[in-house]
């Protein structure tokens, strides 16, 4: 049977205590993180949010650009989350193509305009095609081939929540 | 804030046909000609025309000249100068690169 000395007893003592002190600690760390994904500001902390996705929104557009005009692009947003979140920018990432094939494609005169500080609510599971006014653009270089075509522009969407 | 790429949808418009202009004798050769407006298939109005004579007997057409000469930003012209002949006229709307339909034929004008 060992035996300890009075040292030994109260660092022992002194042990226990710090490993209690980080236990409840972390709890109290852990209690806060969760209450904040759980009822924090439109819960912008729930890590069980679902991405939103976009959709084609062809059945929206309305024929609108001709050269020297500016126009409306249309995007389609699926919220599939038991709340709504808020499209805040929509920002072009690539070279804008046409149904119209390589004839309008090698012209297409189309250009769009960043968007930010927008606030296009997508409901609760639902689906809501957003329309961006004055959001495109085309010059006299677009071709003759792309008279009434439809412009698919890659884009990345801003979501909030 | 999370991002997600998609795609982004717009939809060109479409030039409408030119309409059947009139012509009319201006001093010894020369020859006025106006015709309707034409417009996009949205509503706006064609920015331009561009006029085109053409020979009744051979049917070739020719550029026109004076103020029909080139891009009209205008619903009517004057050529000055026209050859001898019996001609007919045809309007073409523009915008940049993009072309209406040319209108028909109008009614053909004599210039002796």
């Amino acid at each position: 049977m060992t035996r300890r000395t009075r040292r030994q007893r109260a660092a022992q003592r002194g042990l226990a205590a710090l490993v209690f002190g980080v236990l409840v600690g972390a709890g109290a760390l852990a209690d806060a993180a969760w209450t904040s994904s759980d009822t924090g500001n439109a819960y912008a902390g729930a890590t069980t949010e679902a991405a939103v996705s976009i959709g084609d929104a062809s059945a929206s557009t309305t024929p609108d650009l001709y050269p020297g005009a500016t126009g409306t692009a249309y995007i389609k947003v699926t919220n599939p989350n038991p709340f709504p979140v808020t499209v805040v920018s929509v920002t072009g990432n690539g070279a804008i193509t046409s149904d119209q094939g390589a004839a309008c494609d090698a012209s297409t005169g189309v250009s769009f305009t960043d968007q930010t500080g927008l606030s296009g609510t997508v409901g609760a599971g639902a689906t809501t095609t957003l329309s961006l006014p004055g959001a495109v653009s085309m010059d006299n270089s677009s071709a003759n081939a792309c008279q009434g075509a439809v412009f698919t522009i890659p884009v990345t969407v801003g979501v909030s929540s | 804030m999370t991002t997600r790429s998609g795609a982004a949808l717009a939809q060109a418009t479409s030039l409408l046909a030119g309409q059947t202009p009139a012509t009319a004798h201006t001093g010894l050769t020369g020859v006025t000609v106006s015709w309707p407006a034409s417009a996009f298939a949205s509503g706006a109005a064609a920015p331009a025309y561009v006029v085109t004579r053409y020979n009744t007997l051979t049917g070739s057409p020719s550029a026109a000249t004076g103020t029909c000469a080139g891009s009209v930003a205008a619903t009517s012209c004057t050529e000055p100068s026209v050859p001898i002949g019996v001609w007919r006229y045809t309007v073409t709307p523009v915008d940049g690169a993009w072309l209406g339909a040319e209108s028909p034929q109008s009614a053909s004008i004599t210039v002796v």
